[in-house]
């Protein structure tokens, strides 16, 4: 009947940052027994770096006699100031999540037959460097395809440029906010950054179109976001469907899917037409303004009313909500914007709407860019060969302003696919899930056919890794140092360190390490002078002024930044005249719109919906879903559908129906949540979820990923990003398609056609609650 | 046959006269009977009783203390807080409670297993077996605390009367109910329900033996009828005018097994003892100059 | 004395479930169980007045906690700075304290078999440190302190508006008080109104039935030999006289 004391109650309070060892006696509380003594434990307290998602917050770490039991947020770092996500407090279960990668394999059976044997690291990383040796030798070494994500995949991007190989690609670019930087790059001559420089907690109104504001949960953007809310920002949420954004909402703006630039267009008609617009600035630091004036002369609210089925006075009225709140006006750059393949004139659209607010370098608008105190030394290496053919992907020619850096995932598939221009046949994966982020996942399947070798790194297995030649396992981020991770500008600058804050758990090895063995065993010796990363980012900080022994016991050191203008102070743009580019010459030049214009988008056709797609707060794309205190709060997606529309359908909330795209793609089943939350014209499948992962992981292996049934997109001409949400699906019951009886438009309220609609009352009004069990069942099976 | 001198002295013909049914007794008879005392219990069963008084008496005290939540509470709140105050912390009153029920679990499964034929067989015979008797006997009872019935007309009762059976065999189921409840509760045995349910008729099992607790430990202590038993839980023993007053069937028994154990004893010597029933043809009959008495030991 | 509560603002919380996993970090809570939770409403309404609706929970620390009525060791009891605890040393894991909670807040470990809730991390707050979940609290939508305290920031969030979830039924005096000005709190009650205590049928035959009559049965036979005895004193002892 001894009392366990618990320890963990004890260490979770003191309260300090400090890599040094606090050894704590634990006491109990118990109203039944004093204190007890038990033999003290070894707790520490480690700062590091999340990667949970990508925004990189402050953690510190509490390690117990070496185990890790709990991750809190570091009040120092700006990205979060003390707070974490869900995400983030449960990385504590993925290091000791079941389903990790554990030591290194290389495959046995036929490529997909799911057939391993485990090796030693040398043995694992010899055999990948023959086969890229083989690879480089017969088809040369641009023929190696890399797609890396993540703070690790720099390493691998490296790897592959001293390789001599342009092939490599992240997601990020194409899939994600590509087109957003290309856009404001355009505009401004330089791009948002991440975190987004925006000043949320002081705006008075906040502008969100189609933003994840609220799911995707980037700490400091929540953080400022409900400040500003309290302080009494108004927030218009443009968006189809009713987002946590769109809750927090004075105007939920409903929009047709696909018309945004037409709403933005009206917009600035409208501001334009008001004299809403700050003049002084447009004045002093635009070009191109009476062009866009002349532009948008017919982009009326009521014409846009027709394209978006936003009401023109809906229009006018959140018009006039940003014109008299300027300059505190935030309108969200956005962050994944891969949506219909135009976004890049979609992101100038928002670009040019910002600017004739004047809200740059203002307070509730824009924060400036400032200047970082201090430089790193550079490693002494022999600088990278520079490639001898050009990349398959397209970047910088076919797409001439796509990043480089980034390259194109999309269009490193299709090359693979066809071979063309020249042969891609080997594919490093590295930390990313090439079937759910890149779209056409039937393409990506096929094109590993094509390759002589498929070697993936990770840190626990996706679909993809399926397929794998080579398992290379990484360890997790709090097992591994990192690059350091530097933020320029926003409203504080800082540098901080991703540094282990346990022993790995298993035969793993960190990005780093891996990346210079591989090079090692590829002849790059020259590009790896070091044994140690933490030798590195020593010599890295050595002459910046910076102490790396304070950045390890902190885990981040901020300086002061200038986020906003002086009165009076103009400020010099990045461009060619160091003016915003209301009217871009350079699109001009390459045969793009100067100014954007709104291209129209297909309707869904009868019976059809279109399908969008977002994520769910407590999940990171597809990194998340098998952690255990993540999968208990959301385990799998809803689809979303128009609650009139759905009840016109037969179908009930919960009910599970079977989705089909256009190209006859089918999901599995997957549950049903109506709410009159939904645009009529979409639906809306939460993203990061299910995929067919085939034994290598114990949770569901249910074919729901929203990634499946994007099997159509389309390429962004200026910037080669992805168009996602230009797939329509169309619901399956019993093999039967569903189609709606009824009509109904989002603003006009109610439906036609009501008489095939049943009224009646919905009990099971909850959903994606965790499957609680009855309390008075708990102990059953005991 | 050998001719042996055998006295057979007075209490054998009493014994005989008496052994033909409950019936008032002489000043004489009182007078023996009085002064002769019979073994009711072993050292063994005093222990277990004692044992078990005082376990019981620990149990409910901090049972009924424990017992403190609104919906459930039982004792008086001044009660729990005394309770509470002794002990100091009500974890150490449920660790207490929870000893003392490991020991007295203990003590009866020992006795329950080792004794299982002087104990277990003995009690389910003597406590737990009902006949006729016992069933005619609390009516009588109830007549007999009227003042309308004599002790002579009342059933005769074997070792245990009627009233005592009946709370034996409470007793014992609430025994074996505890016995089983308690574990369940202490050490978290099954679901919920079970536990709720465990509760339900630990509380049930010692309501029910600390309602006949008064009665048990009134008529046995206090009141002056029944006081030999009280002292018999300390000596072991009582007046046989008590057994057969109270206990005829129980006298009865005894006075047969005395009897046949001397016969048996006798006949080695040689000696033979007459059959109690005919006894009166040689009463008053001196038939050898050593006299013994009951216990076979020479006068 | 403090009296300890908290205040969740709704306006501010987004529904982003860090409390929630904060806590099963900070407790160890094993899936699929919780000592506090964010159940999400699906979105309901007629454009444009949609609500989109989370009921953000923990223990409600009840002034008339019914937990506390409910347990039979005296293992669930309520400190004098009114937060409820659990004495897991006292606790046989029955379970009619989950029974008798009107929000769903307790649960058993199924390692320890003992039963687990919200103790407003009281060994944090003694040090001066806040709750975890407050503390990872990303919109800052939970706001703990001491309502004894009128300049505290709940006592003044309290005198703004925030109310508990109570029912014209079931109000056992909680202290967890809602904040909200876009009338979502009427549908979070809708949709989780406090329950009824429930007694399960063990508990109701004993406190409804057996109890009183053990109360008269023990009453009766004390007061009946003690009637026995009295009579037997004045009357003065006869012996075995006859």
């Amino acid at each position: 009947m001894e009392k366990k004391i618990s320890r963990r109650s004890f260490l979770k309070i003191s309260g300090t940052v400090g890599t040094g060892a606090a050894v704590g006696l634990s006491t109990s509380t118990s109203k039944t027994k004093a204190a007890v003594r038990t033999e003290p434990k070894r707790i520490e307290r480690i700062p590091s770096v999340c990667e949970q998602c990508f925004w990189r917050c402050g953690i510190i770490a509490t390690v117990e006699d070496g185990k890790l039991v709990n991750i809190e947020g570091n009040p120092l770092h700006p990205n979060n100031r003390g707070k974490i996500c869900a995400r983030g407090n449960a990385g504590v279960a993925l290091v000791y999540e079941k389903d990790r990668l554990k030591g290194p394999m290389i495959r046995v059976g036929e490529r997909g037959s799911g057939k391993w044997r485990e090796v030693s690291w040398n043995e694992a990383l010899d055999y990948t460097a023959e086969k890229l040796l083989a690879v480089t030798k017969k088809y040369g070494v641009e023929a190696n395809g890399l797609f890396a994500h993540g703070a690790s995949g720099y390493f691998a991007t490296d790897l592959y440029s001293f390789l001599g190989s342009p092939n490599s690609a992240a997601p990020s670019f194409a899939q994600c906010k590509g087109s957003r930087d290309v856009g404001y790059e355009l505009t401004y001559g330089e791009n948002m950054g991440s975190p987004e420089r925006l000043d949320l907690a002081n705006a008075k109104v906040i502008t969100l179109i189609g933003s994840a504001l609220g799911e995707n949960i980037h700490t400091g953007q929540i953080i400022d976001f409900t400040d500003g809310l309290a302080n009494g920002a108004k927030v218009i949420a443009v968006d189809p469907r009713f987002s946590t954004a769109a809750s927090k909402a004075k105007w939920w703006l409903p929009i047709k899917p696909g018309t945004d630039t037409a709403l933005v267009l009206a917009w600035i008609n409208e501001i334009i037409n008001k004299k809403g617009y700050d003049e002084t600035f447009v004045r002093n630091s635009t070009t191109g303004f009476s062009e866009l004036t002349d532009h948008v002369k017919e982009f009326t609210p009521e014409w846009a009313e027709k394209i978006t089925e936003i009401p023109a006075n809906v229009i006018r009225e959140t018009a006039k909500a940003m014109m008299d709140a300027k300059p505190a006006v935030l309108v969200h750059p956005g962050r994944h914007v891969a949506w219909y393949g135009n976004d890049v004139q979609r992101a100038r659209a928002v670009a040019i709407l910002s600017a004739i607010l004047g809200i740059w370098g203002q307070k509730g608008g824009y924060f400036l860019k400032s200047e970082f105190p201090a430089s790193y030394n550079a490693l002494d290496i022999p600088a990278a060969p520079i490639p001898k053919r050009q990349r398959v992907d397209g970047a910088g020619y076919r797409f001439p302003l796509a990043s480089t850096e980034e390259g194109l995932t999309q269009e490193l598939v299709k090359a693979t696919l066809s071979q063309k221009p020249y042969p891609i046949k080997s594919w490093m994966v590295f930390g990313q899930n090439i079937f759910n982020s890149i779209p056409a996942k039937r393409d990506t399947r096929k094109a590993i056919d094509n390759l002589d070798f498929y070697v993936v790194v990770d840190v626990r297995p996706t679909e993809p890794t399926w397929y794998a030649d080579v398992i290379l396992p990484e360890d997790t981020y709090l097992e591994r140092y990192d690059t350091l991770m530097t933020v320029t500008g926003w409203y504080k600058q800082y540098v901080s360190l991703r540094q282990p804050v346990i022993k790995r758990v298993h035969n793993t090895k960190p990005g780093w390490w891996i990346a210079k063995e591989l090079g090692k065993r590829l002849g790059l010796s020259a590009y790896y002078p070091y044994n140690d990363y933490e030798d590195v980012i020593k010599y890295q900080l050595k002459d910046s002024g910076i102490s790396f022994t304070k950045l390890k016991r902190d885990g981040v050191i901020t300086f002061p930044a200038k986020p906003f203008l002086e009165p009076g102070e103009s400020y010099q743009f990045k461009t060619s005249d160091k003016k915003v580019h209301l009217y871009s010459k350079e699109l001009k030049d390459l045969g793009f719109d100067p100014i954007p214009v709104y291209e129209p988008v297909n309707d869904p056709g009868k019976g059809y919906f279109r399908l969008v797609y977002g994520l769910m707060p407590v999940h990171s794309h597809g990194k998340t879903e098998s952690n255990p205190w993540l999968n208990t709060l959301i385990s799998e997606p809803h689809l979303w559908i128009n609650e009139i529309i759905g009840k016109s359908m037969g179908l009930k909330n919960d009910e599970e129906v079977i989705v089909e795209n256009q190209d006859g793609i089918r999901s599995d089943k997957i549950k049903i949540l109506m709410t009159p939350g939904m645009r009529h014209d979409a639906v809306f499948l939460p993203h990061g979820f299910g995929g067919n992962d085939r034994g290598l992981l114990d949770y569901t292996k249910r074919n729901i990923s929203d990634n499946n049934l994007i099997s159509k997109y389309t390429v962004d001409p200026i910037s080669g990003g992805t168009g996602l949400r230009v797939n329509f699906v169309r619901l399956i019951k019993d093999e039967q398609p569903l189609s709606p009886t009824v009509e109904v438009s989002m603003t006009g309220v109610s439906a036609k056609k009501i008489s095939g609609v049943k009224q009646e009352e919905d009990q099971n009004k909850t959903f994606n609650i965790q499957p609680k069990k009855k309390a008075s069942a708990i102990k059953e099976g005991c | 046959m050998e001719n042996k001198n055998i006295k057979l002295n007075d209490d054998i013909v009493l014994d005989h006269d008496l052994l033909k049914g409950p019936r008032h007794l002489s000043f004489d008879e009182k007078r023996i009977l009085a002064t002769r005392v019979m073994k009711k219990h072993g050292v063994g069963g005093v222990t277990l009783h004692w044992v078990n008084a005082i376990s019981w008496f620990l149990l409910i005290f901090t049972g009924t203390a424990l017992l403190s939540a609104s919906y459930l509470q039982f004792a008086p709140a001044w009660y729990i807080n005394m309770m509470d105050g002794i002990f100091g912390t009500r974890g150490a009153m449920l660790h207490f409670h929870i000893a003392v029920g490991v020991f007295w679990v203990t003590t009866l499964l020992l006795y329950g297993i080792f004794g299982y034929k002087n104990y277990l067989l003995d009690f389910v015979k003597h406590d737990l077996t009902i006949d006729k008797d016992d069933i005619r006997w609390f009516p009588a009872k109830a007549k007999n605390l009227a003042g309308k019935l004599n002790h002579y007309e009342m059933p005769p009762q074997g070792t245990y009367n009627a009233g005592q059976k009946a709370y034996a065999v409470v007793v014992a189921f609430s025994t074996l109910t505890l016995m089983i409840t308690g574990p369940i509760m202490a050490f978290h045995i099954g679901s919920t329900t079970i536990i709720q349910w465990s509760m339900m008729l630990h509380f049930v099992a010692t309501m029910s033996v600390f309602a006949g607790v008064f009665v048990h430990v009134y008529m046995a202590a206090l009141f002056p009828e029944e006081r030999p038993a009280f002292f018999s839980m300390i000596t072991g023993k009582v007046n046989e005018l008590y057994a057969y007053l109270h206990h005829y069937k129980w006298w009865t028994e005894i006075k047969n097994e005395e009897h046949a154990f001397f016969a048996e004893e006798l006949k080695k010597d040689g000696i033979d003892l007459p059959a109690l029933h005919d006894c009166k043809n040689i009463a008053n009959h001196q038939v050898n100059s050593k006299v013994y008495d009951m216990n076979g030991d020479e006068l | 004395m403090s009296k300890y509560a908290m205040v969740i603002d709704m306006d501010r919380c987004i529904a982003c479930h860090a409390c929630e996993v904060a806590c099963r970090s900070h407790y160890d809570v094993p899936v699929p169980y919780y000592r506090n939770w964010v159940h999400d409403l699906r979105p309901e309404g007629v454009y444009p007045d949609i609500k989109k609706v989370s009921y953000v929970g923990l223990c409600n620390h009840c002034d008339d906690a019914p937990c506390v009525k409910a347990c039979p060791t005296g293992a669930t009891y309520k400190r004098k700075d009114g937060v409820v605890v659990v004495d897991k040393d006292l606790c046989i894991g029955c379970g009619l304290c989950i029974e008798a909670c009107p929000y769903g807040a307790r649960y058993i470990d199924p390692v320890k078999e003992k039963v687990d809730k919200c103790d407003f991390c009281i060994d944090r707050v003694e040090q001066g440190v806040e709750p975890a979940c407050v503390a990872t609290c990303i919109a800052s939508a939970r706001i703990f302190g001491d309502i004894d305290d009128p300049n505290s920031k709940v006592s003044q969030l309290i005198a703004n508006g925030a109310q508990p979830n109570v029912s014209s039924k079931v109000n056992v005096g909680p202290n967890i008080y809602y904040l909200d000005s876009h009338n979502h709190f009427p549908v979070v009650q809708a949709a989780f109104p406090p329950k009824v205590p429930n007694m399960p049928t063990p508990q109701k035959m004993w406190t409804k039935v057996l109890r009183p009559l053990f109360w008269l049965a023990i009453g009766g036979s004390f007061l009946g030999q003690l009637a026995a005895f009295s009579t037997q004193l004045f009357k003065g002892e006869s012996d075995i006289k006859e």
